[in-house]
């Protein structure tokens, strides 16, 4: 059984938002990283880097599998977790609390088609 | 499953994928057909069955790197670049492969999106299509296929959100001298962050089908009735693509020529170098690289500093080496050019610019 957190904002594509302000703390779920297993590898934007909502911004990589990580929102970088550099297994530890990058977002709008956590709950038990 | 194929217009041999295109050609068709499943299946008459898209092809001599992967800490690129092997980056991540005529790719794309039974059922397959002419092959270790515990082929899984790559190699009839040789790096001992492929020991499928005793798979040591005994080992029918879908594969074949993609966006790795220089002594130099282009020097070893060095208390050679040399490219000839007249025995007794050269290229 896959962990979800009250309080975040649930991708489709298995990323989760923590909004705070018009920043957009994101990373991805616990379902994510279960179905990936070991990961060797984040490939994440720099900071002033442009992401879009719906496009990829970065990857991950794990012993069996690589995976593009999908943009919940558009806007700028204003921060990559840089201890996944060295450290990516510390998603596999908790992929909750190792964001992977940080969104000063363009329209606060968009994240009104995210799922909250009983949706994404229902959501991941039809995967 | 079912053979996804371009259209019969590209030659009698298309669904081979022979008629000449570029490896990121089929890439960017798994990635279209990943991304068009439900359109491909719904517009044919095998809707209903499980979507699941096989293919094969082949191209010439190519190295293809893992997503994550430093280009030069895993590839021999003056090899690459004298013998015209083509440099591709994939988007599945993993180590880097050689492929050349003597290899079939192999792809198959699913509607599943559970890695590890996804992965491992095609891996099972492509094992059982050897086993059934007599091979000892099985799926090993969590992406390999092996005949009697040598390397025959090597897989990548790419996940997508509602679909699947999985993609590998078949070594039929390879060129091991230069599958060796063109992913060697040619540096001596090169470190990154970026992720490392595993070397093993590799054998070609053709050896094992041209002793077999049983005349049916010794015909199969030509590669074309080989193909055709796997594509009809895996598919119950097929799917042919129209000239419009053939435009959209091109386009997305675009992305993979980006330069930016191409470099990836790790870039940085340090090299390593160690040796005896006669009447020097035993030297290790350090180089920090970043695109290409050195931006540290470190230099230590057993050595002495001459006596007009050991005089002037400001030489420090990680500095005058680091100074002179950043920027410039971690080849042969651009260090030396770059180098000319530095001097090193100026300040390193028994020490010439052309022995650190030396050292560093294992000249």
């Amino acid at each position: 059984m896959s962990k979800v957190i009250d309080g975040l904002l649930y991708s489709e594509s298995h990323e989760w938002v923590k909004v705070d302000g018009d920043i957009a703390v994101i990373g991805v779920t616990d379902f994510a990283q279960k179905e990936m297993g070991d990961i060797t590898y984040v490939d994440m934007p720099e900071p002033d880097d442009e992401v879009s909502k719906g496009e990829d911004f970065g990857a991950l990589e794990s012993v069996k599998a690589s995976s593009d990580l999908y943009s919940p929102v558009s806007g700028t970088v204003v921060e990559n977790n840089e201890a996944l550099a060295d450290a990516p297994e510390l998603i596999n530890k908790d992929a909750f609390a190792n964001w992977i990058i940080k969104v000063k977002m363009e329209d606060m709008s968009e994240v009104s088609d995210l799922m909250d956590s009983k949706a994404y709950s229902d959501f991941i038990e039809k995967q | 499953m079912l053979l996804v194929s371009l259209p019969h217009s590209e030659g009698s041999s298309d669904i081979y994928g022979e008629q000449g295109r570029r490896l990121v050609f089929y890439l960017a068709m798994e990635e279209y057909v990943a991304g068009h499943l439900n359109d491909l299946f719904s517009n044919s008459s095998f809707s209903g069955m499980e979507k699941e898209l096989f293919f094969i092809w082949q191209v010439p001599p190519t190295v293809i790197f893992g997503r994550n992967q430093v280009m030069e800490a895993e590839v021999n690129i003056p090899y690459c670049r004298e013998h015209g092997v083509n440099l591709f980056r994939r988007k599945s991540g993993g180590g880097c492969v050689y492929s050349d005529w003597g290899n079939i790719m192999v792809s198959c794309i699913s509607e599943r999106t559970d890695v590890a039974f996804t992965f491992d059922r095609f891996l099972q397959k492509l094992a059982l299509a050897l086993r059934q002419l007599g091979l000892n092959a099985s799926a090993s270790g969590r992406n390999d296929v092996v005949i009697d515990g040598r390397k025959v082929s090597g897989n990548a899984f790419y996940l997508m959100p509602k679909s699947s790559i999985v993609h590998g190699t078949l070594l039929y009839d390879s060129d091991f001298d230069a599958l060796e040789r063109a992913i060697t790096p040619s540096q001596a001992k090169i470190t990154s962050k970026g992720v490392a492929s595993v070397r093993q020991h590799v054998v070609n499928v053709k050896d094992y089908l041209e002793t077999s005793d049983d005349a049916s798979v010794r015909k199969l040591s030509d590669i074309n009735l080989f193909k055709k005994y796997l594509t009809d080992f895996f598919c119950k029918g097929e799917i042919v693509l129209s000239d419009k879908q053939v435009a959209e594969i091109e386009s997305i074949e675009k992305t993979y020529l980006e330069p930016s993609f191409l470099k990836g966006r790790n870039t940085s790795y340090n090299l390593e170098f160690h040796g005896k220089i006669e009447g020097a002594g035993e030297l290790s130099v350090g180089m920090d690289i970043e695109c290409g282009k050195i931006t540290k020097v470190h230099l230590s070893g057993d050595y002495f500093l001459t006596a007009s060095s050991r005089a002037n208390a400001a030489v420090d050679m990680d500095t005058l080496l680091t100074d002179r040399l950043r920027g410039c490219s971690d080849d042969e000839d651009s260090v030396r050019s770059t180098l000319k007249g530095f001097g090193m025995e100026n300040y390193i007794m028994n020490m010439t610019d052309e022995k650190f050269i030396g050292l560093i290229f294992n000249r």
